[in-house]
C-alpha cells in the first residue's frame, strides 16, 4: 500500500547494487547485513556507489558484528566507511534517538549526495524499548515513477574521466555539504557539566559511559553527569568546529571510541594540534586499543581518566581484568557452540570422522553457516574458514594429491550465496582433484531458517526448489553424488568412494537432510492434529541401557548431541559416569548409526511408540509381545523365589 | 543519589534452546503489565546454538520525570537479581562480577547441564559439583537454589517455565505474582504445563525438600569376615558375579582376591580397588552378557511399560568377527578368525543388526545366545580376558611388597579397559603401554604418581596422543605392539 519494493537479496552484493536506483532517481532505499562481513562482499557495489553519488537517500544499515556474541573477525566498519567516503552514523542505543537518526540519515544523504551507513552493535539490534511513533508516508517518487521517464547521465558512470571528477567532487562539494548539515541539525549531541574535563564518545557507546559514570558517582541513571559529554551520532565525517568547541578550555578530554585502530583520536589530535589548542588527549591510553567496550571495560577507563584529573589520585593504570579469578580446583568449563540436537550435519560429520580414521586424515576446508561446527569439539575437522560459500574455493590451492584429496565442505546457504561459481563452477574449469561436500538442509539454517532456491517447502510468493544436484552439473560437474546423511553407511560408501576414485576431476557430494530445529516446527503440530484425528502416528527415541554402558563415552565423542549426555552412574563398582538419552531427543536415529557405523556398543535401544496401531498390528503384537512378557514374567517370579 | 533513582536489573543466564528468551518476552510483558518501563537486550546469533548466553533486563517506574537511559548490559556489583538456568552458567555470573554479595540474589538450578568437553571425557571430566555450590552460595548477597529441570520434567514442562517461577519466589522484583500466570497464559502455548512448572518452581522454592540422606545397605553376611572398605565392594560384586556365570565364579573372585587382604595401608585401598576393577573385569562385556543384559526382564518389562501405547524395543547391535569368534569355544574361534571363508560367511552378520527384542523372534534369538554361558569358560574372548586378569594380578601382587602405592595406581588402570570393539582394544593398548613401564618406573623415586600422570593421560583424549606426548615428558618409551 505505501508501493515499498521489498526482497532477500541473494547476497550483500545484490543489495547493494540495488541502490544503484538511488543514482539516477530521487528514490530512497535502505539494505541491511551484518558488518563487516557483509560489507566486504558488498564492498564492490558500495565503493562505485559512493563515487557515483546518489540523488535519492540511500542507507546502509550495518549490524556491526564486535565483541561478545560476534560470530565473525573482529574488524572495525568505520575503515569502509573512511575508503569509499560513505558516512557513518552510530547512534545512542535508545529507541528515540535511533529513529529520529533514520529520518536524518536519508537528509543527510540527499543533502551531501553520498550514501550512508548507519551501524547498530549487537545488543541494540536485539533491544525492547518504546518509542513515540509518526504516521506512515507514501514515498514521493516511486519505481513505476522512474521507470516511465528513464534517465541516464554519463557524469554518474565509473568511467574515466568521470571518475577523477566524482572524487573531486566528494571533497569540494558532498564533503562540506555533510558537515554542514551535521552542524545545522544537531546530529552530535554537546551534554553539559561543571567539571573542566569532558568525554567524548560513539553514541553506540553512550548508555554503557553514562552507567559508566552512574556507577563512579558523577552521573544518575537518567543521562546526566557533572563531567560533559560530546556525543558522535555521526563518527564519519567528523565536524573539526565542534572538536574545537568542546575541547577549547578543558583541561583533558578522554576519547572513548570502540575497536582499532583509533581513528577519531588521531583526528582529535590533528585538528586540536592545527587550531593551537593544548587540552590532553586521552583514548587508547585508558582504555584497551582492541575488544569491546564493555560498561565494566568503559568503567575501568573512566577512573583512571577522572582519578587523574578531578581527585589528583596517581592513576593506576593496570589492565582490565574481566573475570574473577574463582579459585576452583578446576577451570569452570568451557561451552562452545554446537549443533542443535538431532542436526543432519551430526551424521555427515562423524562419518567424516570415522572415514578419517580408517583412511587417514584429510585436509578440511570449512564454511560459514552451521556447519562451520564441524571445527568444534567432538568432530574437531575443518582447518579454514574464508568466508560465506568459500570452503570450495579455500582448498583449490591444496590440489594435486590423488593420495590425500582435500575436502571442502559448503552449506546450500553458502553454495547460492557464491559457492556454486567461487567453488563448483571454478573447480569445474580448472578440473580439480578435489572433494566438494554441499551441506543441504533446505534452509539458511544458521540464521534462523530462512528460504533459498533449493528450499522445499511452500511460501507462495518466492521460486524455490531448486535442484543443487542440476545447478552443479550445469556447471560442468560429472562426478556428482545425492547422498541422504542421517544414512551413514551410505555417507560412508560415498564419501570413500570420493577420496579413493581413479576420477580426477572434480567430486561433488551434496548430503541432504532438513535442519530438525525447522523439521520439529514443521511436523510437530501436524503429529499430535494426526494423532488427534485417530492415525496411526509413529514415535521414535533412543535410549540408552545403563548396566551395559561402560562410561568411555566414545559415543558422545563420535556426536556431539545436546540430548545424547552423561549422568552419574548408580553402579558403586563402574563410577564413571554413564551415557544417557534425555528427554529432548528427537529419534533422528544418528546414535544408533553411529553405534553401528563405528562398531561402538550395542548399549543403544530404540523405542518405536505407535499410537493408533491398526488392527492387524495390534494383533500380531498382542501375540508377539505377549508371549514374551508372559516368559519374562515367569523368569522375573522365579529369579525372586 | 536517592536509591529509587536506579533501575530494578535481572540478568538471565541460560544455554540456547533452554527458552531464554521466552522468559525474557514474559518478564518484559509483566513489567509492562506492572506499571514499569523496561528495555531488554540479549547476545543471540551463534551464541545461542548450545552455547552460554545472557539475556538482560532494566525495569524502571513508568512515571519518572526524566528518560532513564537504560545499560544494555549488565554492569559488574550492580545487578539486583541473577538467574541462571544451570549450575556452571551460575559460576560463570559469578566469575562475571555480576553475583555482588552485597546485592544480588542469585536463583540457581541446581542441576548441571554438562559441557561437550566434560561428555567426551573417557572417564569422568565433569566439574565438582559441590565446590561449585559452595561457590555460588558465597557469592551471592542471597542464594535460591533448586533443581529446575526436575520440575519442568516433573510438570511435563520446559526450563524456562520453572525459571519465571524462580524469579517470582525471590521477591526481589515489584511485580504482582497474578501478573507472572496471565503473562504465560498470553503466551499462548503449552500453557497448562508451563503453570503446572511455574507453580512447581515456586513452591520449590518456598518449601525446600531436604536432601535424602544417603542409606548404606546392611553388609551381606558372606562378607561379614572382610574389612569394611572391601566388604562393601564384594557385596556388590558378588551377585553380579553370580549373574554373570555361576557360584563357582563367584568363589573363584574371592580366592583372586584374598592375596590382596593382607595389604591394610590406607583403609585397604588396594584390596577395595582391586576387588572393585576384578569384578569390573571378570563380568567383561562379551556378546552372551549383552544377550542375557538385553533380555532381562526388570529391563524389558520397565521399557514395555513405560508408553501407554503400543510399543517395540528395538535393539542396535554391531558385532565384529572378533566379538562372534570370542563367543565361539577357544579353537573354533581362533581357526575362524583367521579364515577368510570363516569372515565371507559371517559377513552379513557384521553389517549391523536391529532387533527387535520385544517381538518373540528377536527375544528368542537373544536367549538363545544368553545360553552360550554354558560354554563361556571354553570361549576364545573368556581365555583372552583370563589370561590378561592373571598378568594384571601378578603385577600388582609383585609390587605391592615394594611399593603398595603404585600397585593400588596399576590397579586403578583397570579403568582403561572399558568400553566395545576398537575402543575396548584401544583401552587395552593404552593398559598394556602403561603397565609395560613398570620395569623401568621402579628405578625412580615417585612411580605412582607417573602412573596417575599416564593414566590422566589416556583418559583425556582416545587417539593416544596426551599419553604418547605424557610419555615422552616423563622419558619413556613408547613400545609398539
Amino acid at each position: 500500500e505505501l508501493d515499498v519494493h521489498f526482497e532477500s537479496s541473494a547476497s550483500e552484493a545484490t543489495a547493494a547494487a540495488m541502490l544503484a536506483a538511488s543514482i539516477n532517481y530521487p528514490m530512497r532505499g535502505a539494505v541491511t547485513w551484518k558488518s563487516t562481513v557483509g560489507t566486504n562482499v558488498a564492498s564492490d557495489a558500495l565503493a562505485n556507489l559512493a563515487s557515483s553519488g546518489v540523488k535519492g537517500g540511500a542507507l546502509i544499515i550495518l549490524g556491526e558484528d564486535y565483541g561478545e556474541g560476534a560470530s565473525i573477525m573482529q574488524e572495525r566498519t568505520h575503515a569502509f566507511a573512511m575508503k569509499s567516503q560513505i558516512w557513518l552514523l552510530d547512534p545512542r542505543p535508545e529507541q528515540t534517538c535511533i529513529v529520529d537518526i533514520v529520518r536524518q540519515g536519508f537528509e543527510l544523504s540527499e543533502a551531501s549526495n553520498t550514501p550512508v551507513m548507519l551501524m547498530m552493535r549487537i545488543r541494540a539490534c536485539h533491544m525492547h524499548g518504546q518509542f513515540a511513533t509518526q504516521d506512515n508516508r507514501p514515498a514521493r517518487y516511486s519505481a513505476a515513477d522512474a521507470l516511465a521517464d528513464p534517465k541516464r547521465d554519463l557524469s554518474r558512470i565509473i568511467l574515466p574521466p568521470a571518475t577523477y571528477l566524482q572524487e573531486q567532487e566528494k571533497i569540494k562539494k558532498r564533503w562540506p555539504a555533510a558537515i554542514k548539515f551535521i552542524k545545522e541539525n544537531n546530529l552530535n549531541e554537546f551534554r553539559t557539566g561543571d567539571q573542566n574535563v569532558g568525554i567524548i564518545v560513539q553514541g553506540g557507546l553512550f548508555n554503557a559511559t553514562s552507567r559508566a559514570l552512574a556507577v563512579l558517582e558523577h552521573g544518575d541513571y537518567f543521562g546526566n553527569s557533572d563531567v560533559p559529554i560530546y556525543v558522535l551520532n555521526c563518527t564519519y565525517p567528523l565536524v573539526p568546529d565542534e572538536f574545537e568547541a568542546f575541547c577549547r578550555d578543558k583541561q583533558a578530554v578522554l576519547i572513548i571510541e570502540e575497536g582499532q585502530p583509533e581513528f577519531i583520536e588521531q583526528a582529535a589530535n590533528t585538528y586540536l594540534k592545527q587550531a593551537d589548542i593544548t587540552t590532553r588527549v586521552h583514548g587508547k591510553d585508558l582504555l584497551p586499543m582492541a575488544g569491546e567496550y564493555t560498561a565494566g571495560v568503559i568503567r575501568h577507563g573512566i577512573k583512571q581518566f577522572l582519578d587523574r584529573y578531578l581527585h589528583g589520585r596517581p592513576s593506576d593504570v593496570t589492565e582490565y581484568i574481566p573475570l574473577k579469578d574463582l579459585s576452583l580446583s578446576n577451570e569452570l568449563p568451557a561451552r562452545p557452540s554446537g549443533l542443535c540436537t538431532g542436526c543432519p550435519e551430526r551424521p555427515l560429520f562423524a562419518s567424516m570422522k570415522l572415514i578419517a580414521r580408517e583412511l587417514g586424515p584429510s585436509h578440511v576446508s570449512a564454511d560459514i553457516g552451521c556447519n562451520s561446527f564441524v571445527t568444534l569439539p567432538p568432530f574437531n575437522m575443518g582447518a579454514s574458514i574464508m568466508g560465506y560459500g568459500l570452503g570450495g574455493a579455500s582448498s583449490a590451492a591444496l590440489d594435486g594429491s590423488k593420495n590425500n584429496r582435500a575436502i571442502s565442505l559448503m552449506g546450500d546457504g553458502g553454495f547460492w550465496h557464491n559457492g556454486l561459481t567461487s567453488g563448483i563452477s571454478n573447480a569445474a574449469f580448472n578440473q580439480s582433484d578435489n572433494v566438494t561436500i554441499v551441506v543441504d538442509n533446505g534452509y539458511s539454517a544458521a540464521t534462523g531458517g530462512q528460504d533459498i532456491p533449493s528450499s522445499q517447502g511452500d511460501t507462495g510468493n518466492r521460486n524455490l526448489h531448486q535442484s543443487i544436484s542440476k545447478a552443479v552439473q550445469g556447471v560442468g560437474i560429472n562426478w556428482v553424488r545425492d547422498i541422504k546423511s542421517y544414512d551413514m553407511a551410505q555417507t560412508m560408501q560415498v564419501l570413500r568412494e570420493a577420496l579413493t576414485t581413479d576420477y580426477s576431476g572434480p567430486k561433488v557430494i551434496i548430503a541432504e537432510g532438513e535442519c530438525q530445529l525447522n523439521r520439529q516446527r514443521r511436523i510437530r503440530p501436524l503429529e499430535s492434529r494426526r494423532k488427534a484425528a485417530g492415525n496411526r502416528v509413529v514415535q521414535e527415541k533412543f535410549g540408552i541401557d545403563e548396566n551395559s554402558c561402560t562410561g568411555d563415552h566414545s559415543c558422545i565423542r563420535l556426536s556431539g548431541c545436546p540430548s545424547l549426555s552423561i549422568k552419574p552412574s548408580s553402579d558403586p563398582l563402574r563410577p564413571s559416569p554413564v551415557a544417557h538419552v534425555d528427554e529432548s531427543c528427537v529419534g533422528c536415529g544418528v546414535c544408533g548409526s553411529v553405534a553401528h557405523a563405528a562398531t561402538l556398543c550395542p548399549s543403544f535401544y530404540k523405542l518405536t511408540v505407535v499410537h493408533n496401531p491398526r488392527t492387524t498390528e495390534k494383533l500380531r503384537a498382542a501375540f508377539s509381545q505377549g508371549l514374551v512378557k508372559l516368559l519374562l514374567s515367569f523368569r522375573s517370579r522365579s529369579k525372586a523365589a | 543519589m536517592t536509591e529509587t533513582a536506579r533501575p530494578i536489573t535481572l540478568t538471565i543466564a541460560a544455554l540456547g534452546g533452554q527458552g531464554g528468551g521466552v522468559v525474557q518476552e514474559w518478564m518484559v510483558a509483566i513489567a509492562r503489565k506492572s506499571g514499569y518501563r523496561v528495555q531488554a537486550t540479549s547476545v543471540p546469533g551463534v551464541a545461542q546454538r548450545t552455547g552460554a548466553t545472557i539475556y538482560y533486563l532494566e525495569f524502571y517506574p513508568a512515571d519518572t520525570p526524566q528518560d532513564p537511559v537504560m545499560a544494555l548490559m549488565p554492569v559488574a556489583e550492580n545487578c539486583d537479581l541473577v538467574i541462571a538456568s544451570e549450575l556452571v552458567e551460575a559460576a560463570r555470573m559469578v566469575q562475571r562480577g555480576f553475583v555482588s554479595p552485597k546485592l544480588t540474589t542469585l536463583v540457581t538450578s541446581s542441576h548441571r547441564n554438562y559441557t561437550i568437553d566434560e561428555k567426551s571425557h573417557l572417564a569422568d571430566g565433569r566439574a565438582d559439583s559441590p565446590e561449585l555450590m559452595e561457590l555460588v552460595s558465597n557469592s551471592a548477597q542471597k542464594l535460591i537454589m533448586f533443581d529446575m529441570e526436575a520440575v519442568a520434567e516433573a510438570h511435563n514442562s520446559v526450563i524456562s517455565a520453572a525459571m519465571l517461577g524462580g524469579i517470582c519466589a525471590a521477591n526481589v522484583l515489584p511485580f504482582p505474582s497474578e501478573f507472572y500466570e496471565s503473562a504465560i497464559r498470553e503466551g499462548g502455548r503449552g500453557v497448562d504445563a508451563s503453570l503446572a512448572a511455574f507453580f512447581g518452581a515456586r513452591d520449590a522454592v518456598r518449601n525446600p525438600e531436604l536432601e535424602p540422606e544417603a542409606f548404606l545397605e546392611p553388609l551381606h553376611p558372606e562378607t561379614s569376615m572382610l574389612p569394611d572398605p572391601v566388604a562393601r565392594i564384594v557385596g556388590e560384586a558378588l551377585p553380579r558375579l553370580r549373574d554373570y556365570q555361576d557360584n563357582r565364579y563367584a568363589q573363584e573372585y574371592l580366592d583372586m582376591l584374598q592375596p590382596f587382604l593382607a595389604y591394610s595401608n590406607n583403609h585397604y585401598a588396594l584390596a577395595a580397588e582391586v576387588a572393585r576393577g576384578l569384578a569390573v573385569w571378570m563380568t567383561f562385556e562379551d556378546t552372551i552378557r549383552i544377550a542375557s543384559l538385553k533380555t532381562h526382564p526388570d529391563r524389558l518389562l520397565k521399557l514395555l511399560q513405560q508408553e501407554s501405547e503400543l510399543t517395540h524395543v528395538v535393539e542396535y547391535m554391531k558385532p565384529r568377527v572378533e566379538e562372534l569368534a570370542g563367543t565361539l569355544p577357544a579353537p573354533v574361534g581362533r581357526w575362524l578368525q583367521s579364515s577368510t571363508l570363516a569372515h565371507a560367511i559371517l559377513r552379513p552378520l557384521t553389517r549391523g543388526l536391529t532387533l527387535r527384542s520385544s517381538g518373540l523372534p528377536g527375544y528368542t534369538l537373544l536367549r538363545l545366545l544368553a545360553g552360550f554361558r554354558i560354554i563361556r569358560r571354553t570361549t576364545l574372548r573368556f581365555k583372552q580376558e583370563m589370561a590378561a586378569i592373571k598378568n594384571w594380578l601378578e603385577l600388582m601382587q609383585k609390587l605391592a611388597n615394594t611399593d603398595e602405592a603404585l600397585a593400588l595406581e596399576i590397579a586403578k588402570c583397570q579403568e582403561l579397559v572399558t568400553g566395545y570393539g576398537e575402543t575396548r582394544e584401544r583401552g587395552q593398548s593404552n593398559f598394556n603401554q602403561i603397565t609395560s613401564q613398570v620395569d623401568v618406573l621402579l628405578t625412580r623415586a615417585d612411580a605412582a604418581g607417573v602412573v596417575r600422570q599416564l593414566r590422566a593421560a589416556a583418559q583425556q583424549e582416545e587417539t593416544g596422543q596426551e599419553l604418547a606426548a605424557a610419555m615422552s615428558e616423563q622419558g619413556l618409551v613408547i613400545t609398539h605392539g
